[in-house]
């Protein structure tokens, strides 16, 4: 009995951790009373504490770093503005308003009050499990979210170098950002992981039922960290079907109903933030329009060319840009190579194999997304009175996903050479 | 002979690898604000108020209201002064206390004034005081 409740669990810990964490989330709209918050909370960090112990014996440098990762957030508070004025203090409502209907009652407009609630829901339930509320222990949640994509990508992984690269990512590109309790890190995380899943599923013929499940729950945590994942879970699956509808009707088709059940949870909190929220009185304006205003400032920035140059410099000078760039090229240079003659230009297969053109797809739809965001957003009244302000705080954080991309790109690239 | 300087090579990147990572964890920690008695009382409540505010002045301001047990106070304007002469509602002031002094609210219709200035408030009555922070009450 025992090894059979122990085998399940090693299989699907990972399925049982997103479902945990869903299952915490739906409660809050369900009941008033928060005891739940105990109950989940504490099967919720117990999933945890067994996925990084049962991957440990297997990879032993990566959850090292994560769990010095994991001190380090313990030991510091949130002081970056997104963290503590969005996510944390979003949480700190919920950790003391005793039901939904309250939650809007006090939310200055700059907390963003009708974004998803998804993570905040998850800091005030680790805040619960001590029973009172600091700025320290709450955002390990965001860490708690970050490990189960990062195990996921790297279990397939067969080559040590592979696992370095993906460390770099981990601390270089990422850095603060995985414990200071923004979600962008999230983003990307589950944005990868989900190419990762669909990829697998197309190459591996036999499919279980718990592949679908991760991929649902993908589209369904996606979508509820941030409206950028929305686009980013859009991106992808566009991308998907341009590549592999033809070849593979029948997934598909599958994966198309799965996309639009994982859809579901962010629509309905839409809905309530549209018509319940504010106390029933209904959020009029969400933030979403009040930064695009309609797009009534795109033409105006789009044929700005000192903002448009500045835009594109912020996007791809900077640090977290340049280093997957440095990755991505290093690794495709070794896919290219001139023939004896030197007459001719040759190029391996693997440049254009089907997970390879998902991520380019990926890349390349999600960043036009984006660039098409930023120019509408710009120039926002709500700003401060800076000049191109959000660019100039905000580009290499929304590319986040973007860098991650090229970096999967390449650890691809690296696994599908025989060594 | 080739396949050991191979082996080496490896090695040696193994441990570069590996120190860079070491350095990096301790950057992200110094950048983090990183403390270790935080850890160490990282279920006590309150516990890294004072490192993630960063401001002493609006840390007084959060500890007078929490000290005092104020359900609703306002902030005087001249608290509220920025370099870049933001509106009211962008300024790190307005922020950090609205989302540090929660569950207590602020309400611009508040007799209890907090304030820098405290000739502003003579005919008030002084609550408390902490550096140059004071507490009115104007009923």
């Amino acid at each position: 009995m025992f090894l059979t409740v122990n085998k399940f669990l090693n299989k699907n810990i990972i399925n049982i951790f997103f479902f945990l964490v869903f299952m915490n989330y739906f409660s809050y709209f369900l009941f008033k009373e928060k005891l739940f918050f105990i109950f989940f909370g504490t099967l919720i960090v117990g999933s945890f504490i067994f996925m990084l112990l049962k991957h440990f014996q297997k990879n032993k440098l990566l959850i090292s770093v994560l769990l010095l990762l994991c001190f380090i957030s313990l030991s510091s508070p949130v002081s970056d503005w997104d963290g503590r004025s969005i996510w944390l203090f979003n949480a700190k409502i919920i950790f003391y308003v005793d039901n939904l209907k309250n939650y809007f009652s006090y939310s200055p407009y700059y907390s963003k009050p009708d974004y998803s609630i998804f993570v905040p829901i998850l800091s005030a339930t680790i805040a619960k499990l001590s029973g009172v509320w600091n700025e320290i222990l709450p955002k390990i949640s965001h860490f708690i979210l970050a490990v189960p994509p990062i195990i996921l990508l790297t279990k397939s992984f067969n080559k040590k170098i592979s696992l370095f690269i993906f460390i770099i990512l981990i601390l270089f590109v990422y850095e603060k950002r995985i414990i200071n309790g923004e979600v962008d890190v999230l983003l990307s995380l589950y944005s990868i992981s989900l190419i990762s899943l669909l990829s697998k599923l197309v190459n591996d013929k036999n499919h279980l039922l718990a592949d679908y499940t991760l991929i649902l729950f993908h589209v369904i945590f996606l979508t509820l960290l941030k409206m950028e994942g929305l686009a980013l879970a859009f991106c992808i699956f566009v991308s998907f079907y341009i590549i592999n509808l033809k070849s593979n009707k029948n997934l598909s088709l599958k994966l198309f109903f799965i996309f639009i059940l994982g859809y579901i949870p962010i629509f309905l909190w839409i809905l309530y933030t549209k018509y319940a929220g504010a106390a029933g009185g209904g959020i009029d304006i969400s933030t979403v329009q009040k930064m695009m205003s309609g797009g009534q400032r795109f033409f105006e920035n789009l044929f700005n060319l000192k903002f448009i140059l500045y835009l594109i410099s912020k996007i791809i000078i900077n640090k977290q840009m340049l280093i997957s760039l440095i990755i991505f090229i290093f690794v495709l240079s070794k896919y290219f190579y001139f023939n004896e003659n030197k007459k001719e230009l040759t190029i391996q297969n693997n440049l254009l194999k089907n997970d390879m053109l998902l991520c380019y797809l990926s890349i390349i739809s999600y960043t036009f997304v984006m660039m098409t965001i930023m120019i509408m957003v710009e120039a926002t009244p709500y700003d401060i009175q800076l000049q191109f302000w959000q660019t100039m705080t905000a580009s290499d954080r929304y590319f986040l996903p973007v860098h991650s991309m090229l970096i999967l790109c390449a650890i691809n690239l690296i696994e599908s050479k025989k060594s | 002979m080739q396949i050991k300087y191979k082996k080496i090579s490896f090695k040696l990147l193994y441990y570069l690898f590996l120190i860079a990572i070491i350095l990096q964890i301790i950057l992200i920690a110094h950048r983090s604000s990183f403390s270790i008695n935080n850890f160490f009382s990282f279920t006590k409540e309150g516990m890294g108020l004072k490192s993630g505010i960063k401001n002493k002045q609006i840390f007084n301001i959060v500890s007078l209201i929490k000290k005092n047990n104020i359900v609703e106070y306002n902030l005087s304007k001249e608290l509220y002064k920025s370099k870049h002469n933001q509106a009211k509602i962008h300024t790190k002031m307005f922020q950090r206390v609205v989302e540090a002094s929660y569950p207590s609210k602020l309400n611009t219709k508040s007799q209890i004034i907090l304030t820098s200035n405290k000739s502003q408030y003579v005919q008030c009555k002084e609550i408390d005081k902490i550096d140059n922070i004071y507490v009115f009450n104007c009923k």
